[in-house]
């Protein structure tokens, strides 16, 4: 409750100093993730608000909530997260940028559903730092990536390092196209690699808003964290069974849809 | 930005190869399991002028272990564990202490009426080898009612656990038990809460043994599920059996 007016009071004191900014805008998307993996299905909603705080530092904060329901309907694990990140860009020369973002993630605790009993698993914490090099160029938007993630959840521990490769069309039309290419390592007692591909396509509805669906596929799992999906992932490392892990241990994939609006303030 | 492409690149083709070389696949691993396994619950009564007296020196609580020669219990009146979760039982339900040696056996006859009751043990710490099972608090929720013209309990008459070790892996543990035969179609549940989570079962007693037309017992299993997590230091573990 207290964190709760703390994350308002912060929120009203950064949309104060917002509204005097000279340039940026508040952002604001909503999305829904949905997947299907041999009768096991995932349903994930996150909102986010994105607040510059200068022309080179931005604030982020998000809510997620999921749940994951088991090829017996009424099984069901479901949690939700909040998250925080800070983004700054630290050098810029001409249309290259390199921009450092540090995000924590506060999950809340994983329930269980299921026949058998009702069974939860402690809430993850998920510290990550990202380094991303932007480059825009002849109408597209490419950036790499390198990620650091950690994860602690009771007595458990977990890490993923990760690469990304990717590029977005920034031509002045309706519609845009994204892909991207990530590898990661991902250490829990042993370190498995983990590729991930994504494309995706957004459509400008109005100026200032824009509507996406993206498809991403990770052809041997998702890594514990790392990914847009790591508020469920990370409950991997408690091992929790059948809903979560399939996410995990075999080919899995996800589609997203998500609402932009930026506003000018 | 030279020589953070350069960067990006080189770990690229390291991980790359690794990951050619075909290093990992598939979940994560397990650590090794190990349990404890405990054998130690059993009751034997006498009736009693309306109270059920359960009898010292052979009986005993179920679940529990200790590092001492002699340990104090503690006999509350209710259900102190309401919710299972929260829940500490009313110092005004404070009944008496009783006296048990370090595998459970009562040191004190109990002599109870007809009623719910709760048995707190604190500092459970069994050790089998290397292995090592703790727990801060195990509860006993228990009932003493009357049935055929008898009164009966629904303390364990055997009991058996086979409880993940400190660390372990949950799955292919379970908590076990039998008690008197009228308690047959009464609920039971087991509530466990540690570093890593929290276990909540629920489940019925049924005859034991099965498919007889003659029981001997009523008998309730809960078993844990496939995977994990591993477990971390005990909170709390209190078992409950109620009549039917």
């Amino acid at each position: 409750m207290r964190r709760g007016c703390l994350v308002t009071a912060l929120f009203l004191l950064l949309s104060g100093g917002v509204w005097g900014q000279p340039s940026g805008g508040v952002q604001v998307s909503t999305l829904w993730r949905g997947a299907e993996i041999e009768g096991r299905t995932l349903w994930l909603s996150e909102q986010t608000l994105i607040l510059p705080l200068d022309t080179r530092t931005e604030l982020q904060v998000g809510w997620q909530r999921f749940a994951a329901k088991g090829r017996v309907r009424t099984n069901r694990f479901s949690s939700s997260a909040r998250w925080l990140a800070v983004e700054r860009v630290m050098r810029e020369e001409g249309d290259r940028q390199l921009v450092l973002q540090v995000r924590r993630l506060d999950g809340s605790e994983g329930t269980a559903d299921v026949a058998e009993g009702l069974f939860t698993y402690t809430a993850p914490r998920i510290d990550t730092t990202s380094l991303l090099s932007v480059q825009r160029s002849r109408g597209w938007t490419t950036g790499s990536r390198l990620l650091y993630a950690q994860v602690r959840s009771g007595t458990e521990r977990a890490e993923t390092y990760g690469i990304s490769l990717e590029a977005a069309s920034t031509r002045a039309s309706h519609w845009q196209v994204q892909w991207q290419a990530a590898l990661y390592a991902d250490r829990h007692r042993t370190t498995t690699y983990r590729p991930m591909l994504g494309v995706g396509l957004s459509y400008r509805l109005a100026p200032g808003a824009r509507a996406q669906v993206q498809a991403t596929v990770a052809p041997r799992g998702f890594p514990v964290a790392g990914t847009p999906i790591e508020a469920l992932t990370a409950f991997t490392v408690h091992r929790p069974g059948g809903l979560v892990e399939s996410w995990r241990e075999r080919a899995a994939g996800y589609l997203t849809f998500q609402i932009t609006a930026q506003t000018g303030l | 930005m030279r020589i953070l492409r350069t960067l990006v690149g080189a770990l690229f083709m390291v991980v790359l190869v690794a990951m050619w070389n075909g290093c990992g696949g598939g979940g994560a691993a397990a650590p090794p399991s190990q349990y404890i396994l405990l054998q130690n619950g059993k009751v034997e009564v006498e009736q009693g002028e309306g109270r059920i007296i359960i009898k010292a020196g052979v009986s005993q609580l179920p679940g529990v272990g200790f590092t001492q020669d002699v340990v104090i219990v503690q006999l509350y009146q209710r259900d102190g564990f309401q919710n299972p979760r929260s829940d500490l039982p009313s110092p005004s339900d404070f009944i008496q202490d009783f006296r048990v040696r370090r595998d459970g056996t009562l040191l004190d006859e109990l002599r109870l009426p007809v009623g719910v009751y709760t048995a707190v043990a604190e500092n459970i710490h069994v050790r089998q080898g290397n292995k090592e099972f703790r727990s801060g608090l195990t509860a006993f929720v228990f009932e003493v009612f009357k049935s055929g013209g008898r009164l009966h309990t629904t303390l364990p008459v055997a009991f058996e656990a086979k409880f993940p070790a400190l660390g372990s892996v949950i799955e292919d543990s379970y908590v076990r038990f039998r008690t008197d035969l009228a308690a047959v179609g009464g609920r039971s549940s087991l509530f466990l809460q540690h570093r890593n989570g929290t276990v909540d079962m629920h489940r019925q007693l049924e005859p034991w043994p099965p498919d007889t037309n003659n029981p001997s017992h009523a008998n309730v299993s809960f078993d844990a599920l496939r995977g994990g997590p591993t477990l971390g230091d005990v909170q709390r573990l209190i078992l409950k059996a109620f009549k039917p």
